[in-house]
């Protein structure tokens, strides 16, 4: 695939992926990385910066009290290529942009999201969320940067999820979605 | 700064709040396009399914009509193309805040079929239809319906032309075939079938309105124009420049009710509705007259020029010290005074001539009788009310009257405390404006006989069933 079917295939899946997610209700996607990198970009504790896929927010039950900043990463691979190196970085930026926000004194518990069509490390794939990978993926760091109850709390907000291409088959139609609009429109509380 | 610099300048504050901040700057430049819609916005922002703003106006069955606006940061073809499959059976209109979109026609010819019903615009096309102060209530006619029932990918060029598509209704009243026929093309291929049949209606209710020459477009099956719809057309003739077209006016004002007026909400005294209203004023029918005079002078000042205006829903002639105002309901004033001074008998005898005094009700004394019923002669005949009213001590200060006017139609109702002639509650029909405006400054603005007849003339009134 050439890298202009490539971008194609990743606006596909981050389309996909951000109107799954929104229409579990759970999730708001604002903006994508097509529609402004600088909107989903963080900067991290390294000085360097980490664009995401895409940028939102994970709505609590209520709806309202706690909205979580969310940063997904999309990956609409049909193989599983090289996810598990990439992963591991990636666990590495949501270690550095956490760290960076509390840096600023401005932690808000924002969670992370690796969004994927295919498995990856199935070796270790029961461990790719917890403190021991994350441990793993943060070895090379500087010790300035290691923050252990970040480690310890991190784990909590990472959120690994592996889409099937038949996933709109299993979300609500769209005569469901329209009442949930209508309710939303109006104004009226779920 | 355009539209999009500004709505993104709020887009890229960090936090939640530059959302709500970009969706107010598109609120008011919607509004700016159409004035006369509500638009409400939700608490999410380019949702897959939830619109970022809802658009309301009223419709002729007193329903409303609404259309879901959903805000996109950029348009991609791979989104629009999920848009689409999802949304578009809710004809909503998908507006891309960016400030550099791609080319509109470029997503065109990518998609796999027509957007059908669906607007697919940006911030630009928004700008041309509502940016500019002082646009021609021709241009924000069409903008509005335009906004309400747009259908394609319509950018900056599109929107300059349903723009300027707009001079088609003065081509209609200009009896203009090209014109006409080539702002309908533009109509017919921006706007849902229906809406472009719709300004095919306005354009033949213009058109007929002007000349009895052939229509040059498909001439409507429902010739008739909804209630909105003749609302926009009104406010449209009466803003516009000086119209100095008798027929036009004439025959516009045989068709126009006091309801299509009131909904306008707000007119300034132009010039157009002067000439409306010197047709209208004797084919409208309305209840009741409020008079308000600013100076608190006994009798009216007739040589400065009445001029009609609307304000606040109610129909009203005035001068720079009195104000009438026509209302069907009594409810629709407000700041009505409830104590005011009512004349003396002696005063209201010598308002009512050409009037026949049939009721009065006094406030010192608290009598309150029925001239017919004390009447010596069965036969109700002025000579004898007359009579009767002499017996009336002068000096007596009267809150309530009845009179029955020279005209055709019912007795009216003064209600001296309020300053209100209404129609007596037994009529059957309302009573023609003219009629009701000229007793109400005759009756409580102390217009003699002799006088009323320059009172027509400063209120260009055409009186019905009276003899001039």
């Amino acid at each position: 695939m050439g890298a202009e079917g490539a971008h194609i295939k990743g606006r596909e899946g981050v389309f996909m992926a951000k109107s799954w997610l929104e229409s579990t209700t759970r999730f708001q996607i604002h903006f994508t990385v097509y529609d402004s990198e600088a909107q989903v970009t963080l900067p991290l504790a390294d000085g360097r910066t980490k664009a995401f896929d895409m940028r939102g927010l994970h709505i609590q039950d209520d709806g309202r009290t706690n909205r979580c900043p969310l940063y997904v990463e999309v990956k609409n691979c049909d193989t599983e290529g090289g996810q598990g190196q990439q992963y591991e970085q990636y666990l590495r930026d949501c270690y550095l942009a956490a760290a960076k926000q509390r840096q600023d004194g401005v932690d808000q518990e924002t969670e992370f999201m690796w969004l994927t069509w295919h498995p990856f490390s199935l070796g270790k794939w029961s461990r790719l969320c917890t403190e021991e990978e994350l441990r793993s993926a943060l070895t090379s760091l500087d010790e300035a940067l290691v923050d252990e109850d970040l480690i310890r709390a991190l784990p909590a907000r990472l959120w690994l999820v592996v889409l099937s291409r038949r996933q709109q088959e299993m979300t609500m139609g769209d005569r469901l979605l329209g009442e949930i609009r209508r309710i939303l429109t109006a104004g009226e509380a779920l | 700064m355009t539209l999009a610099s500004a709505v993104n300048e709020y887009l890229r504050r960090p936090g939640d709040t530059g959302f709500s901040d970009a969706k107010a700057v598109i609120v008011r430049a919607l509004k700016s396009v159409h004035e006369g819609g509500d638009f409400h916005t939700t608490d999410y922002f380019n949702h897959s399914f939830i619109p970022d703003i809802v658009g309301s106006w009223p419709t002729a069955d007193e329903d409303r009509e609404e259309r879901l606006f959903f805000l996109r940061p950029h348009h991609h073809v791979e989104f629009i193309r999920g848009d689409l499959r999802r949304l578009a059976s809710l004809r909503p209109s998908f507006i891309s805040l960016s400030e550099g979109d791609p080319d509109l026609q470029e997503i065109e010819d990518s998609l796999d079929a027509p957007v059908g019903d669906v607007a697919i615009t940006n911030t630009y096309a928004l700008g041309v239809l509502g940016g500019q102060k002082g646009r021609l209530r021709r241009e924000r006619l069409a903008a509005a319906l335009f906004l309400r029932r747009a259908r394609g990918i319509i950018g900056e060029d599109e929107a300059k032309e349903v723009d300027g598509a707009a001079v088609g209704f003065e081509a209609a009243m200009g009896a203009e075939s090209a014109g006409v026929v080539e702002s309908l093309n533009v109509f017919a291929k921006f706007l849902q079938e229906d809406a472009a049949a719709a300004i095919n209606r306005y354009m033949y209710y213009l058109w007929t309105s002007a000349t009895a020459a052939a229509y040059p477009g498909a001439i409507p099956a429902d010739q008739w124009l909804e209630r909105e719809e003749v609302v926009e057309v009104l406010r449209y003739l009466l803003e516009r420049g000086d119209l100095e077209n008798e027929r036009f006016w004439g025959r516009l004002g045989k068709q126009v009710t006091l309801d299509e007026l009131e909904s306008l909400g707000e007119v300034g005294p132009t010039e157009n509705l002067q000439r409306l209203m010197g047709f209208a004023s004797s084919e409208l029918r309305t209840r009741a007259v409020h008079v308000d005079r600013a100076d608190g002078q006994p009798s009216l000042e007739l040589d400065t020029r009445f001029l009609w205006s609307i304000r606040d829903r109610v129909l009203q002639v005035a001068n720079h010290s009195t104000v009438l105002r026509v209302v069907d309901d009594l409810r629709r004033l407000r700041g009505v005074s409830e104590d005011l001074q009512g004349p003396t008998m002696a005063e209201l005898r010598n308002r009512i001539s050409g009037y026949q005094l049939i009721k009065v009700a006094l406030r010192s004394t608290g009598f309150e009788a029925d001239l017919r019923a004390v009447s010596e002669t069965p036969a109700i005949q002025q000579r004898d009310l007359n009579a009767v009213a002499d017996d009336i001590d002068p000096t007596a200060e009267v809150i309530r009257a009845t009179v029955q006017p020279p005209t055709v139609g019912s007795p009216y109702d003064c209600d001296f405390r309020r300053s209100i002639v209404q129609a007596a509650r037994e009529a059957e029909a309302d009573e023609p404006l003219a009629n009701l405006v000229l007793a109400a400054a005759s009756l409580l603005a102390n217009v003699t006989d002799r006088e009323r007849y320059r009172l027509r003339e400063a209120l260009g009134l055409r009186t019905v069933g009276e003899e001039l």
